[in-house]
C-alpha cells in the first residue's frame, strides 16, 4: 500500500513539473497582436502603397508622430534576446555562436571584440590538447598481414 | 609531430565539424519587422532577404524605412543606397549563424546549442510539446543561467533564456511554420525581452518564401559598388 502512495505522489509531482515548464512558453498572443494593430495598418499602408518613411512624412506627419516611429531599419538575423551575458563567456563557451550572440544583442564592438577573444581561447585549448595528447601517445599501425 | 599524427589531427578535427546532410542551399522572404522600443519610439522595416549559403552573403533588400541595400559579407557590413556605397563598417562573420542558415542547414530546431558547451540536462514531454533544457558548463554558472527549448513535431516553438538567478530574461516564440520545398520554416517569430520588468516586443513576420530559388543571381550575389 506504502508503494502505491508513492508512486501516486511520484506521478503527481511530475505532473506538476510538467505543467510549470510547458505555463513558461505560454504567451498572450492575441494581446500582443492587439497591441501592434496600429503598426500592422502601417505596414500594410507601406506595402499597398510602396512608401518610404520620407513618403509619409510628407504626407502624414501625424501617423509617424503618433506612432513615433522611428526612421532607423532594423535587420532580421538570428533572433535575440538581452541576455545580459559577458561576451567573454558567450565566445569561450558556445564557439562561433556566441560570436554572433554577442554581435547581434550587444552591436558594440568592445562587446565583440571580447567574444571573439573568447571563441579564440576556446580553439585554442582546444588545438593545444589535442597536441599534447598526440605528443604523448605512440601511434602503430600494425595492419596483420595477409 | 609524424604524418600520422598529423593525419590523426586531420580525422579528429573532420569528425568534431558538423556535418551539413541538408540538399537546401538559398532561400529568400519579403520580412516585415515591428518592434516596441525601451524609449517608447517603435520601429517598422519591410524589405526582402536574400541568402545563399555557398556564397555567404546575407542580402537585405530594405524598403522601408528608406529603400536601401544592406549586405553582410565575412566581416563586413556593406550600406548601399541609390547603386552608391554609402557605408562599409566592421562586423563579424554572421553568415552561418542567422535563422536563414540554421533552417537551411537543419540547425534551427535545436538553436544550435547541441553544438555548444550547453549540456541537456532535462527533456520532458506535456502532450505533443517536448521541453528540454540546457545548462551552461558549472564554471560558468555565476555568469549565466539555464537556457529551455520547446518543440513541436520536431519544430523549434519557443526559447527561454534565463539568467544565473534563474529569472527569464528573453522568450521567443516561433510560430506558423510553413513547408516550403520540404523546408520547414517559422513565418512568424515573436520576442519578449524583459527589461528592467518591463516586457518589450519585436514581431518579425515572413511571406513569399522561397528555398531554392534560382531566380534573382544578381541578389544572391549581389555585386558591392565601389564607393
Amino acid at each position: 500500500m506504502k508503494k502505491t502512495y508513492i508512486i501516486i505522489a511520484l506521478f503527481v509531482v511530475a505532473n506538476l513539473t510538467i505543467a510549470s515548464s510547458s505555463d513558461l512558453f505560454k504567451l498572450n498572443y492575441n494581446q500582443v497582436k492587439q497591441d501592434f494593430k496600429q503598426l500592422d495598418q502601417l505596414a500594410e499602408k507601406v506595402k499597398a502603397g510602396n512608401l518610404t518613411y520620407e513618403d509619409l512624412t510628407a504626407t502624414d506627419t501625424g501617423l509617424i508622430n503618433n506612432l513615433a516611429i522611428s526612421s532607423a531599419p532594423s535587420i532580421p538575423l538570428l533572433p535575440d534576446g538581452a541576455l545580459g551575458i559577458p561576451s567573454f563567456l558567450w565566445g569561450c563557451i558556445l564557439g562561433p555562436l556566441g560570436v554572433i550572440i554577442s554581435y547581434i544583442t550587444t552591436h558594440d564592438s568592445k562587446e565583440e571584440k571580447k567574444a571573439i577573444l573568447g571563441c579564440i581561447v576556446e580553439t585554442a585549448v582546444i588545438v593545444t590538447t589535442l597536441i599534447i595528447f598526440l605528443n604523448n601517445f605512440e601511434l602503430n599501425f600494425n595492419f596483420p598481414s595477409p | 609531430m609524424n604524418i600520422k599524427k598529423l593525419l590523426l589531427l586531420i580525422v579528429i578535427t573532420t569528425c568534431l565539424t558538423p556535418v551539413s546532410a541538408q540538399e537546401h542551399f538559398r532561400m529568400r522572404a519579403d520580412y516585415t519587422i515591428k518592434g516596441k522600443s525601451p524609449d517608447g519610439t517603435q520601429h517598422l522595416t519591410i524589405g526582402t532577404v536574400y541568402y545563399d549559403k555557398n556564397i555567404k552573403k546575407v542580402v537585405f533588400d530594405v524598403r522601408f524605412p528608406q529603400k536601401e541595400t544592406w549586405v553582410q559579407q565575412d566581416t563586413l557590413l556593406y550600406k548601399i543606397k541609390n547603386g552608391k556605397l554609402i557605408r562599409k563598417s566592421k562586423s563579424l562573420d554572421i553568415s552561418d549563424f542567422t535563422i536563414f542558415s540554421m533552417a537551411l542547414n537543419g540547425k534551427l530546431s535545436d538553436y544550435g546549442l547541441k553544438d555548444s558547451q550547453f549540456v541537456l540536462t532535462n527533456v520532458e514531454k506535456d502532450g505533443e510539446n517536448i521541453i528540454s533544457t540546457w545548462e551552461p558548463p558549472a564554471a560558468y554558472k555565476n555568469f549565466m543561467g539555464k537556457v529551455m527549448i520547446m518543440k513541436n513535431n520536431d519544430n523549434i516553438t519557443g526559447v527561454i533564456f534565463f539568467n544565473k538567478d534563474n529569472i527569464i530574461i528573453s522568450r521567443q516564440f516561433f510560430r506558423k511554420y510553413k513547408m516550403i520545398n520540404g523546408m520547414a520554416f517559422p513565418t512568424e517569430i515573436i520576442i519578449e525581452k524583459i527589461i528592467n520588468g518591463e516586457k518589450f516586443y519585436e514581431i518579425t513576420t515572413y511571406e513569399n518564401i522561397k528555398v531554392d530559388d534560382y531566380q534573382n543571381e544578381d541578389k544572391y550575389d549581389f555585386k558591392i559598388p565601389q564607393s
